[in-house]
């Protein structure tokens, strides 16, 4: 009753209902399976869904050079070149934010509802607190948010899997330290 | 008590990440030391503040970023060429409209029958009662007839099962958010977890009580219990499933997380 994860897959917006599914590639299957996920992993990194695009993009465009990984050796190999990738990208944006220090733009925004004002509060909250963290820490927090297990996060991150648990309780602390939620 | 377990294995411990055994003790350790209960539960609380605070995150922007003046050309660049192409826009646009139009007048048309099913008013059922008898069909297929139709409570979705049989038999799959808790209460030493991108398997849990957690921001989700579909999740619609034959399985109940 339950789809696994290889079952035949179709295109989102085409309904079982009518004929036979459509079989998709691999290549597609695999994109469907992984990039919601990867997206919201990034997005949550970088805080910026035009970067969070392009960086997923960059990832799966590699992954299609790597036909021999499938299923769970895909998933961990995909996480770890966005990760790169950001961590790359970070070192170009922390000149740029240099720049901008110096040059501040300051576009006028309309005037908002207070709900949207409120979300917005709400979400630079906690990316405030992110970007406050080390790098080390948002990636072992935001892999752990993702199901990945401790042998899988040193992996990517560099570190011992014996550690996986003290570095995650230390960011989670710091992260607590940083963070101050705005009451809804 | 001396032999206190660290942070680490704490963490290890709430992030299922220690093996049965060490599992074992390190759960029994911290139900009869107060200094480890307490700095696990903060443990537990600060990964559930952590979860909620991303999920922030993923929420749509309520802002669009202005643009920035530079990237507006300015009033003088805007001359003939801008103006003819507004003409051309307009006047493909009128023969758009136009053809559309005839399209849709036409009887039998396929524009005609596309607009037909967009715009026929949509019955929506709030709640109708039945058994799980009708519901062998998977999620997939066409919109079943029978179930309880709600509306997925904004912190998400708890089911909750009490004294489950030695052969209970959950799934749950989701998807737009790969992401299930279930929470053991209880003795369910026997229960096996079996975790997969497409879902989570409980297998062979027995006294105790099982709780799972569908996240709100799921669009998609099923949960089967014994076999027999109990909630479907699709495209926001939640429908609960009633067995009818009460008393021969565990206790069912769903609610608000």
């Amino acid at each position: 009753m339950f789809a696994c994860e290889n079952e035949i897959r179709v295109h989102p917006g085409r309904s079982l209902s009518s004929s036979q599914p459509v079989v998709v590639s691999d290549f597609d299957a695999e994109y469907e399976r992984l990039q919601p996920a990867l997206w919201r992993y990034v997005h949550r990194l970088v805080g910026d869904p035009d970067v969070a695009d392009d960086v997923v993009q960059e990832a799966f465009v590699r992954l299609l050079g790597r036909p021999d990984l499938t299923g769970d050796a895909a998933r961990l190999w995909i996480y770890t070149v966005a990760t790169n990738l950001v961590r790359d990208r970070g070192r170009t944006g922390s000149r740029r934010k240099r720049l901008l220090a110096a040059r501040p733009i300051m576009p006028k925004s309309p005037p908002l509802p207070s709900e949207r004002v409120e979300r917005t509060e709400r979400i630079e909250s906690v990316r405030r607190a992110l970007d406050a963290m080390p790098e080390r820490d948002r990636h072992l927090l935001l892999m752990r948010e993702e199901g990945f297990s401790y042998q899988e996060i040193a992996e990517v991150v560099g570190v011992a899997p014996g550690s996986v648990g003290t570095l995650i309780a230390r960011a989670t602390r710091r992260f607590i330290g940083l963070y101050r939620p705005i009451e809804e | 008590m001396n032999d206190h377990f660290d942070e680490g294995a704490l963490q290890a411990l709430l992030d299922g990440e220690l093996d049965a055994s060490m599992a074992d003790d390190a759960r029994r350790h911290v139900a009869g030391c107060e200094q480890c209960a307490e700095r696990f539960e903060w443990l537990r609380e600060g990964s559930d503040t952590v979860s909620s605070a991303l999920r922030i995150l993923d929420q749509k922007p309520a802002l669009e970023p202005p643009r920035p003046a530079a990237l507006v050309p300015p009033p003088s660049t805007r001359g003939r060429l801008y103006g003819r192409r507004g003409t051309i826009s307009r006047t493909a646009a009128i023969a758009l409209t136009f053809a559309a139009a005839t399209a849709v007048a036409m009887p039998r048309s396929p524009v005609r029958a596309w607009f037909a099913d967009r715009l026929s008013p949509v019955e929506t059922v709030s709640v109708i009662e039945t058994s799980t008898r009708d519901a062998a069909s998977s999620v997939e297929n066409e919109p079943r007839e029978s179930g309880l139709s709600v509306d997925l409570p904004e912190a998400g979705l708890r089911i909750r099962i009490s004294q489950p049989g030695a052969d209970l038999s959950v799934r749950v799959q989701l998807t737009e958010d790969d992401r299930a808790w279930i929470y053991a209460v209880g003795d369910l030493a026997t229960a096996r977890f079996s975790t997969s991108a497409s879902g989570v398997e409980v297998i062979g849990a027995s006294g105790g009580e099982l709780r799972l957690e569908i996240p709100a921001r799921a669009r998609s989700a099923q949960v089967e219990i014994d076999g027999r579909d109990m909630v479907t999740l699709v495209d926001g619609e939640l429908r609960l499933l009633r067995s009818d034959e009460a008393g021969s399985g565990p206790e069912i109940v769903i609610g608000p997380r």
